[in-house]
């Protein structure tokens, strides 16, 4: 079975939630288990967050597009922005930083790469382009 | 998302409840400021209605763990369910912050005076 489903809102934090509610209804409807819809719940949430705080300035309007897509033992999430491509500083992935240092940031970034099972980013080759990440989990079913 | 708080001896103990996404993250971090700012700086964090934890929560516990520590007080975590457990694990929490199994040992914790 392959399911197709989508959501494209303005980038705002009151908006993370709708699109934590959307995947997460998908999730279900695809009977996940708790453990897999908490995983990819977290994960959404992180990288929605992270793109309305980082991809868009403050007084910049943008949007932020969800899709998701289900097969047999796979759930692949693609989270689009068009804003400035997001730059994951690799020293807030390293796992010898001091926790106090990943607090300032990159937990959310941390979080995704450690709850998902791939994780790809491709970004806009000019200004106003695509940025997409591509987050899989396998659900093993 | 509701948020309780009591007061037992010198320790406050906060039991929030449901999901801290981003946006209750703020709710808490306002509850959790007010009392620090208040003068009290021995907290129970109560967890055991806390069903999700994004970053932004724990990003609110961090710092008023340290605002705590920088008074002479401690903050303390108790009842984690094993989701919530494993976050802090990827995050490295479990060892910046003191957790246990239950709310009374947590505040048992204070009045013997064990470090974190």
């Amino acid at each position: 079975m392959t399911m197709q489903d989508g959501l494209r809102v303005a980038a705002t934090i009151e908006h993370v939630r709708m699109i934590s509610d959307f995947v997460r209804d998908a999730g279900k409807r695809l009977l996940l288990t708790d453990e897999a819809l908490f995983d990819i719940d977290l994960a959404v949430e992180e990288a929605s967050t992270n793109i309305v705080r980082h991809a868009y300035q403050p007084e910049q309007a943008g949007d932020i597009q969800v899709r998701v897509e289900a097969t047999d033992d796979a759930m692949r999430i693609e989270l689009t922005d068009w804003g400035r491509p997001f730059e994951a500083d690799a020293a807030h992935l390293a796992v010898d930083v001091p926790v106090e240092v990943r607090a300032e940031g990159g937990m959310g970034v941390l979080l995704v790469h450690e709850l998902m099972d791939e994780v790809t980013r491709s970004t806009a080759s000019a200004p106003g382009g695509p940025n997409v990440l591509t987050m899989v989990k396998h659900t093993g079913r | 998302m509701e948020i309780t708080q009591r007061v037992e001896g010198d320790v406050t103990v906060v039991r929030p409840e449901g999901r801290i996404d981003t946006l209750a993250a703020e709710q808490m971090d306002q509850v959790l400021q007010a009392i620090v700012a208040g003068g009290s700086y021995k907290i129970v964090v109560d967890m055991s209605e806390v069903e999700y934890i994004s970053s932004a929560g724990l990003r609110s516990l961090a710092a008023v763990l340290v605002r705590c520590k920088d008074e002479g007080g401690d903050m303390k975590l108790a009842a984690l369910n094993e989701r919530v457990t494993r976050v802090f694990k990827i995050i490295g929490f479990d060892l910046l912050m003191s957790v246990t199994d239950t709310p009374e040992a947590a505040i048992a914790e204070f009045s013997s005076g064990a470090a974190s």
